[in-house]
């Protein structure tokens, strides 16, 4: 057992680090999240400005009509020239020929190479194969989800290089898919600066702020103190500084552009919906400052664009001109609640606490003991370590990657909102849902083989016949080959320790054979003895036998090597004794055996115990869990809702719930173990 | 630390588990019939030993669009006779032009699909394969092959000349995966010492296969797969049944469901026509041994046939109980299919389109025996006298095409559980049924 090492607060020098420490790791990772932020505020400014583009052009088209794209060609080409990054354009509508349904004429319209205009798709042209790709998709997706999940209809990608945005959506009349629209947008936001010397300006006071208390105030405890609130304060006045110089700056840009956008929409094809997007974005963009309510006033039904930028005040920014950077006051463009905002918040919150537990540490001088300790036995370490680093990789860290797992479940589908990709699979958080699903039978009813407390009492009776079992044939056949008469005992031992030296995998796939239905040995014997044939696998006692059948044959044999080695202990003046006093071989058994074999079977029984619980091999290769999955015990079930039913999180919480389990009935049978070892002393 | 590790490894099972593509593992060996045996029978078997006619060669030109060219290899699992018509259209290929060629190699049946799996998304695989469609859902789900109505594009000719069946089976969420070769499907096959009228319906056929039944000396009328769900599917969708509706939900908890599988049931259990237990080695000996007066088999089954048996091939019989509604077994389609990671997907193209050609499918028809799926083929009169393809292809006038969607991987296994508990454990069809829904169900959830 470690102990801990007596507190010893360093000196000033030892505090100041322990305070600087912390604080430098949290500027640099304050910078490093303030890079995230950046481009995750960028990344949802892109799609959000391509959603509101196609949204516009998907109305539209709708309105204009899919035999004219010459139309569509205008207005795009309207959109480029007013500063969109469009980089080309199209709109798909289907004729058929032939028999087959997905053999169409189609038509589309590309603004960057005016030729194009009208034509077919031709497999010469590399962007058609990408536009035809794309225009499948948002086909299917229509097809799923136009009924349940409109948005999900539409589709939105980065290309490969991450310098573009493809786009694409449906075109409906009458709630009819009649053609597809989409386009493909170059990334254009803009290179918001990292807020390097912000950092390094509070990082400085912060750390001279600290030093300044170490030095003056009076008190271990309450300077201490003090500077764990300096250093979440600094943590906060990062969250604020960044948010504010690289958020909002992020969001402004955005304003700006809605802006262009939806004047060059209107213009393309006046339509009134996209009067008040248009008065929002220009009250973003003016600020507090400018009128805002004689701009809203200026929005005639009537009134086109034009007018209104006619009508807008002085000095505000042109479409075309806007790009490049607009000069905006401070002001409402605030981006409370995005996600960009949210996530850096959360994170430098988690940091801050992080680094504030590092802080303690050191303060108290804890750190500084474990770095002598290190220092002190370097090769002792040094040695230990590839054991530690094979341990963190192959064990800790799948163990808390289940853990982790188990918090959420996989999604399957088009619905990838709000998901982590982790492995390569999106994931969707789902808190402790996973452990209500299950341990509160929601799915699944208490009699249905897939829920957790039937699968959970087959495997305690699983457990429970076969540890019994074990001990008993054990135990009787130690007895039997402890006999002075038997001869050949070392022939016996060997045989019956066979079963035990086999690769389990393969006694398992062995029984199965045995136990087949038509060829299978265990029938053809009960044939001879004129019984009927069983089958083995269709009801569950008889499957269950024949799991329990190979698992005894498995797993008596440990069993007897313990029993024999501990009969071996046992003095024989105690039986000598015994028959002196006229003890019958029932009393000897009952009050010397047993009661002397106890402290060597104890830990075989937990360990067998153990074992037995999580018999994947028996029970997965043996019976497979049949019938419907009835004699599966936790392990099988929780392979199964992984890799057959696909249900990650769910299954890693069975895990976890089958960790606990264990846990509880180790500790339990730890404190009986020590109980019982004083029976020699 | 036992306890510690042992889960550990659990969850370092489930922690690979993430890298791994999300479809289920093949199941091990706990299944009554792996579904691949049943569902993708062995192109090379078909082989016949017959010699083949020799084909008037036809110089065949071959003009490319500009700026085609280039290597192009086709892997494909023919044996014997195929093989050699397949090689000869390459031949032919390679002859009448100069810009491509096509290199073909051929990859084991056994190891096809898992050669696919492994190579193609490494880009290291074939441009072109042949394969049977029923994979093509998964295939096409994981991007691995590409859909080629692009480059089909308008020409409405190109696909005109296939049985509109065979395209259809090569269609996936609207999408076309390869041009059809060829199609197999189960027929009736019988002795023709024996049975000089095949029957017309199922009352012909058990009237007719009592006669030759004779437990005693082991001898049956009939001799099917019948707890394969393979077989199984010819009564299944004969009265009726499907496996998926239209909205591709499984809908295979019917009436008519179980209606089929009452009736296979009973051709065991009070007609005893069929033996008990029948694996694909026991259709073989019985029906070579002569014990056998009739077999439901495909293509693939022919070349086990003993050259002393005199064999023919009918039409499945129409089943009486269903209001004499045609037996409509699963119909197989073989196809030339295109990486997705093709370097060279057009001159690729270029030869699927000769390769299924009409004067190319009338040598893969009489040099390799193969049912193709060329309709203008079966009009040529050395192949309109041929009497086993003209029955292979009027069984295919009411064959249905084996779904391709990756949700049929997982019913196998369960359908044909319930079919064999039916059949051997004379369990009731509507429970088992239900119980395989609900199977099925767990299954797809998560991979859905």
């Amino acid at each position: 057992m470690s102990k801990f090492p007596p507190i010893a607060i360093p000196a000033l020098r030892g505090r100041v680090l322990a305070f600087a420490i912390p604080a430098l790791l949290l500027a640099v990772l304050a910078l490093g999240y303030a890079g995230l932020a950046r481009s995750r505020a960028a990344f949802e400014q892109d799609d959000a400005r391509a959603q509101r583009l196609l949204a516009g052009l998907s109305a539209a088209a709708a309105t204009i009509g899919p035999d004219q794209p010459e139309r569509l060609q205008t207005m795009v080409a309207e959109l480029a020239a007013a500063g969109s990054p469009i980089r080309w354009a199209w709109l798909i509508t289907e004729k058929q020929v032939g028999a087959f349904v997905f053999q169409k004429a189609r038509t589309y319209a590309v603004h960057s190479d005016s030729l194009l205009a009208g034509t077919q798709l031709d497999s010469e042209q590399g962007r058609d194969k990408a536009a035809y790709d794309i225009s499948k998709e948002v086909e299917l997706r229509f097809e799923k989800y136009a009924a349940s999940r409109p948005d999900l209809t539409l589709y939105l990608a980065r290309t490969d290089d991450g310098h573009a945005i493809d786009i694409a959506g449906p075109v409906v009349q009458d709630g009819k898919l009649v053609g597809t629209v989409g386009l493909s947008l170059t990334d254009q936001h803009p290179a918001i600066p990292l807020p390097v010397s912000f950092v390094l300006l509070v990082l400085l006071s912060s750390v001279a702020l600290a030093a300044l208390i170490f030095r003056f105030v009076p008190g271990r405890v309450a300077s201490g103190v003090l500077a764990g609130v300096l250093l979440l304060a600094t943590a906060l006045i990062f969250q604020q500084g960044i948010e504010r110089r690289v958020v909002w700056e992020g969001e402004r840009y955005a304003s700006a552009r809605t802006l262009v956008d939806t004047v060059a929409l209107d213009l393309a094809a006046p339509d009134p919906s996209f009067r008040q997007p248009l008065a929002e974005a220009l009250g973003k963009v003016a600020g507090p400052g400018q009128p805002v309510g004689a701009i809203s006033g200026a929005l005639s039904p009537e009134g086109s664009s034009r007018d209104l930028l006619a009508a807008a005040p002085a000095g505000l920014p042109r479409p075309g001109s806007l790009v490049q950077g607009v000069k905006v006051s401070q002001g409402p463009a605030v981006l409370q609640g995005t996600s960009a905002g949210v996530q850096l918040g959360t994170r430098l919150l988690v940091t801050g606490l992080l680094l504030l537990l590092l802080f303690v540490l050191g303060y108290l001088g804890y750190l500084q003991s474990f770095g002598s300790m290190v220092k002190n036995h370097a090769y002792a370490y040094g040695y230990a370590a590839p054991a530690m680093i094979g341990m963190v990789v192959f064990v800790f860290f799948p163990f808390a990657s289940g853990f982790l797992f188990s918090f959420f479940e996989r999604v399957t589908g088009d619905d990838l909102a709000g998901t982590v990709v982790m492995f390569g699979i999106p994931f969707r958080f789902m808190g402790l849902r996973n452990f209500f699903d299950i341990l509160g039978s929601r799915e699944y009813a208490l009699t249905d083989a897939l829920n957790f407390y039937f699968t959970l009492g087959v495997t305690i009776l699983w457990t429970v016949s076969n540890v019994g079992l074990h001990v008993a044939i054990g135990l009787a056949l130690a007895l039997l080959l402890k006999n002075p008469w038997l001869k050949l005992k070392g022939v016996y031992r060997v045989l019956l320790i066979v079963p035990w030296a086999m690769p389990n995998y393969i006694t398992a796939l062995i029984w199965r054979g045995m136990f087949d239905v038509e060829y299978g040995t265990v029938n053809h014997v009960l044939l001879a003895l004129g019984l009927g044939k069983v089958a083995w696998w269709s009801h569950f006692w008889s499957a269950f036998t024949a799991n329990l059948t190979t698992n005894v044959w498995l797993g008596f044999p440990f069993m007897m090597v313990i029993c024999l080695g501990a009969l071996q202990s046992i003095p024989g003046d105690l039986y000598e004794a015994a028959e002196v006093d006229g003890a019958s071989r029932w009393q000897q058994f009952r009050n010397i055996t047993l009661p002397l074999l106890k402290p060597a079977l104890f830990p075989a029984v937990i360990l067998g115990a153990i074992w037995t619980f999580n018999m994947f091999n028996v029970i997965y290769l043996v019976s497979g869990g049949a019938p419907e999955h009835r004699t599966d015990i936790l392990i099988t079930q929780a392979y199964r809702f992984a890799f057959e039913a696909g249900r990650y999180g769910y299954a890693a919480a069975y895990a976890v719930i089958i960790f606990f389990i264990l846990l509880v009935y180790g500790l339990g049978t730890n404190r009986m173990t020590k109980a019982s070892e004083g029976a020699f002393d | 630390m036992t306890r510690l590790c042992a889960l550990a490894t659990v969850l370092l099972a489930l922690a690979i588990a993430g890298c791994s593509p999300a479809t289920p593992p093949a199941p091990a060996g706990d299944q009554p019939a792996a579904p691949g045996s049943a569902a993708a029978p062995q192109p090379g078997s078909a082989a016949v030993a017959a010699p083949a006619a020799p084909v008037a060669p036809a110089a065949p030109t071959v003009t490319l669009p500009e700026g085609v060219a280039g290597k192009v290899i086709l892997w494909h699992s023919y044996r014997a006779a195929e093989r050699a018509a397949l090689e000869k259209v390459v031949a032919q290929f390679n002859g009448a032009q100069a810009a491509v060629v096509i290199e073909p190699l051929f990859i084991p049946y056994d190891a096809f699909a898992d050669k696919i799996t492994a190579t193609i998304p490494r880009g290291a695989g074939p441009d072109l394969f042949i394969f049977a469609h029923d994979r093509i859902g998964d295939w096409a789900q994981s991007k691995f092959i590409e859909p080629i109505e692009f480059l089909v594009g308008t020409d409405a000719a190109l696909l005109g000349r296939f049985f509109p069946i065979t395209v259809e089976s090569l269609t996936f969420e609207k999408s076309l995966y390869g041009l059809p070769l060829a199609f197999k499907s189960v027929a009736l096959i019988y002795n023709k010492k024996m049975i000089t009228e095949p029957p017309k319906t199922t009352d012909e056929l058990i009237a007719m296969a009592k006669k030759f039944t004779d437990e005693a000396t082991k001898a049956y009328g009939l001799v099917y797969e019948n707890a394969n769900f393979y077989h199984h599917a010819a009564w299944l969708y004969g009265f009726g049944g499907k496996v998926f509706d239209e909205q591709g939900k499984i809908a295979l908890n019917s009436p008519e469901a179980a209606q089929s599988l009452a009736f296979a049931r009973d051709l065991r259990a009070v007609h005893k026509i069929v033996p008990e237990d029948v694996s694909s080695i026991l259709v073989t000996s019985l029906f070579n041994e002569g014990k056998a007066a009739m077999a439901i088999n495909g293509p693939w089954f022919l070349g086990e046939i003993d050259p002393k048996i005199e064999y023919g091939v009918a039409v499945l019989p129409t089943i009486v109980p269903a209001n004499n509604a045609p037996a409509r077994p699963f119909l197989t389609a073989e196809a030339v299919i295109l990486s997705a990671h093709s370097a060279n997907k057009k001159a690729a193209f270029e030869f699927m389109k000769f390769l299924t050609a009409d004067d190319s499918a009338k040598i893969r028809a009489l040099e390799g025996k193969m049912s193709v799926a060329n309709q203008a083929v079966y009009e040529d009169p050395a192949i309109a006298s041929d009497a086993v393809l003209a029955a292979f292809r009027q069984q295919l006038l009411t064959a249905v095409p084996m779904p391709n969607t990756p949700a049929m991987l997982s019913v196998w296994t369960p359908a044909t559980t319930a079919l064999s508990s039916v059949i051997k454990g004379g369990a009731a069809p509507e429970k088992m049924l239900a119980g395989a829904v609900k199977e099925i169900d767990y299954r797809l959830k998560g991979n859905q």
